[in-house]
């Protein structure tokens, strides 16, 4: 009886959280397959009808192509993820492995690069990306990402590498491979739930990114990500809430895909025995 | 296979000095044991050796070269953990086989050079599980394939059984003895337990505070401690320590009423000086039990029997003793007093120690003593 409260109690809350989460990507997702024109017609229905796909249609048609800057915001936040992460590993790597003097204060530093808010750092970012010659690029986009995605992946991930086994190095250490093997051999696999983790948040984080896209892209087509190109559905024309609801729909099936494929991946990582310590 | 040698080796770590300034050439194809109680130095002794820990001074030898500064990766020490140190990712084949990727052999080579030692170790069966898919005893005999697949200079291995429950262990202390003779490489093995120092060793190494104590063939340590602290160590149950003093003569030494004489190889004049307090030492089964006064005893009440099967120890309190403190002796299975019985107690003088206290060194060993 008590148990089965406890469980009713669980599922509520969980019911609650996910309802406050999901209810606003419902609404857009509902919008999306309205009209153009008709989202705020009255009554409300939990379901447009008829149901149309027109605004898909514009925004993945030759105004829009949408799909550009989808497969833009792939590239860049798939880069801007191994490049974080193999970065970021390293030095995590360093300071939770490794014996060399100012340690903790290295990590504080990297930490503190981190807290200065993206605004502070966009004009001198601006600068620096014009004067490598990379604005309205992809890689003008993806190098500062990578940079400010560094702080928090480094912390994630010095904190697991902390917890694996050190036995485990010194074993593959005397079995005869050098430090760098070490590292790729055995220390990655073993911190792949880790790794994941960080991914995730740096994959969304560069998914989402606006301010430094914006800017960087300077309103050329070539180098924008989704973010950005939705801000162009109100500028273009007048706004058409429909439009913006289909352009996020679409940009967010890429990462549900993504996020359910390493999910299963990760999980059979997990069962094969990785961190059993 | 090389001779390995350690010379002058130190190591700090800031204001303690784990190893100190210690010199030890290691027996060619032999098993050495490094034993010592927690702190002793044993561990980092062997990380040194391994390339794991950087001495802070002195050398490494494998051989007539000085791989004090190669790194462990190519030193060329195979090395056993105390928590076995599989790859959890990796099934029973990959572990045993990654030393030998290391080395770039072929592919077919490696996988004939792990099928024969796995089936040496007697786990070929287990080869595509993953480790924790294994038992404690499976696991430990992975980690010894991981270091048996490949013809070290130097097997090191570190506390290698102490994970494992008390019957398997005795096993496999057999086990590795066996595979070491079998092998002949030159072995270094780290252990705290001295029972585990003892059966296994060819040569038995006793550290404390990072400096050897005494080393040498484990029987012999056992029959001479040199110090107080090697005696005390080596041996289940520990000996016996009692306060004595020498008598005016020089010649006995005197506790209460007791009068001993002092072993025969001793000469009088190595004691010291009439009336110096001396420790005296007597291994629980060198204990001389008599339910009758017998010549030259100290009289003792039995305080508590634990019988072991085929003897018992005895637990002794005497008036002559330090109240709270008791003697151990180990007697016949036949011999039952009854509790707070008065026994009498002799103390063959072939089989005592005599220990400086302010040195805590034997005044003398004493030899001979037949087993």
């Amino acid at each position: 009886m008590r148990r089965s409260l406890h469980t009713l109690a669980s599922l509520v809350v969980t019911a609650v959280v996910a309802l406050f989460c999901l209810l606003p990507l419902y609404w857009v997702l509902v919008t999306s397959l309205k009209r153009p024109g008709t989202e705020f017609r009255l009554p409300l229905r939990a379901w447009p009808a008829p149901v149309s796909w027109e605004s898909y249609l514009t925004v993945l048609g030759p105004d829009f192509r949408i799909q550009h800057a989808i497969l833009n915001s792939l590239l860049v936040s798939a880069a801007v993820t191994a490049g974080a992460l193999f970065l970021a590993g390293l030095a995590a790597y360093a300071i939770a492995r490794l014996r060399f003097r100012y340690k903790v204060q290295s990590l504080t530093l990297i930490q503190m690069a981190g807290m200065a808010p993206a605004i502070v750092v966009i004009a001198p970012t601006f600068v620096l990306i014009r004067s490598l010659g990379l604005l309205s690029s992809l890689p003008g986009l993806i190098l500062p990402n990578i940079a400010y995605s560094i702080p928090l992946s480094t912390w994630l991930l010095a904190a697991y590498f902390a917890n694996l086994p050190f036995d485990l190095e010194d074993a593959a250490k005397t079995d005869g491979w050098p430090p760098f093997q070490v590292f790729l051999r055995v220390i990655l696999p073993l911190a792949a739930p880790g790794l994941f983790s960080a991914g995730v948040l740096v994959f969304l984080g560069s998914w989402g990114e606006f301010m430094l896209a914006l800017t960087i892209s300077m309103g050329l087509p070539e180098a924008q990500t989704v973010p950005v190109a939705i801000l162009g559905f109100s500028q273009a024309f007048q706004l058409q809430w429909a439009w913006v609801s289909a352009g996020i729909v679409l940009s967010l099936l890429p990462v549900i895909v993504l996020v359910l494929l390493f999910q299963k991946t990760v999980i059979q990582g997990l069962t094969a025995g990785a961190v059993r310590y | 296979m090389a001779q390995v040698a350690v010379q002058q080796i130190s190591k700090r770590f800031g204001s303690v000095t784990a190893v100190d300034e210690l010199t030890w050439t290691f027996d060619d194809g032999g098993l050495t044991v490094l034993v010592g109680p927690s702190g002793c130095g044993k561990t980092t002794l062997l990380r040194m050796i391994a390339g794991l820990e950087e001495p802070s001074g002195g050398q490494v030898w494998f051989g007539d070269l000085d791989v004090t500064a190669v790194p462990p990766w190519e030193r060329n020490a195979a090395m056993v953990f105390q928590s076995y140190a599989l790859y959890p990712h990796m099934t029973v084949f990959a572990n045993m086989a990654f030393p030998l990727q290391a080395r770039k052999l072929k592919k077919d080579a490696i996988r004939r050079q792990v099928e024969r030692t796995a089936q040496a170790l007697g786990i070929d069966h287990l080869l595509r599980r993953k480790p924790r898919e294994l038992s404690g005893g499976q696991m430990q005999r992975v980690a010894l394939g991981r270091a048996m697949v490949r013809q070290p200079d130097v097997y090191l291995m570190d506390e290698p059984l102490s994970n494992l429950d008390a019957q398997l262990r005795v096993e496999m202390r057999g086990e590795i003895k066996r595979l070491q003779r079998a092998l002949g490489v030159t072995t270094i093995y780290v252990t705290h337990d001295q029972a585990e120092a003892m059966t296994m060793a060819d040569t038995l190494v006793v550290l404390r505070d990072g400096r050897i104590e005494q080393a040498g063939d484990p029987e012999l340590i056992y029959r001479q401690p040199a110090t107080a602290f090697v005696a005390g160590f080596i041996g289940s149950p520990m000996i016996n320590f009692i306060d004595v003093r020498l008598d005016e003569t020089g010649a006995a030494w005197m506790l209460g009423d007791l009068r001993g004489a002092l072993p025969a190889r001793l000469p009088a004049a190595a004691a010291g000086t009439a009336g110096q307090p001396l420790v005296l030492g007597i291994r629980p089964e060198d204990v001389v039990v008599s339910l009758e006064a017998i010549l030259d005893s100290l009289p003792a009440r039995a305080v508590v029997r634990e019988p072991l099967g085929k003897e018992a120890l005895l637990l002794l309190a005497a008036d002559a003793l330090p109240a709270g403190s008791l003697l151990r002796a180990i007697t016949p299975p036949d011999l039952r007093p009854a509790p707070d019985e008065t026994v009498w107690l002799h103390f063959p003088p072939a089989r005592i120690h005599l220990f400086d206290p302010t040195t805590n060194r034997a005044l003398q060993s004493t030899i001979g003593s037949p087993r």
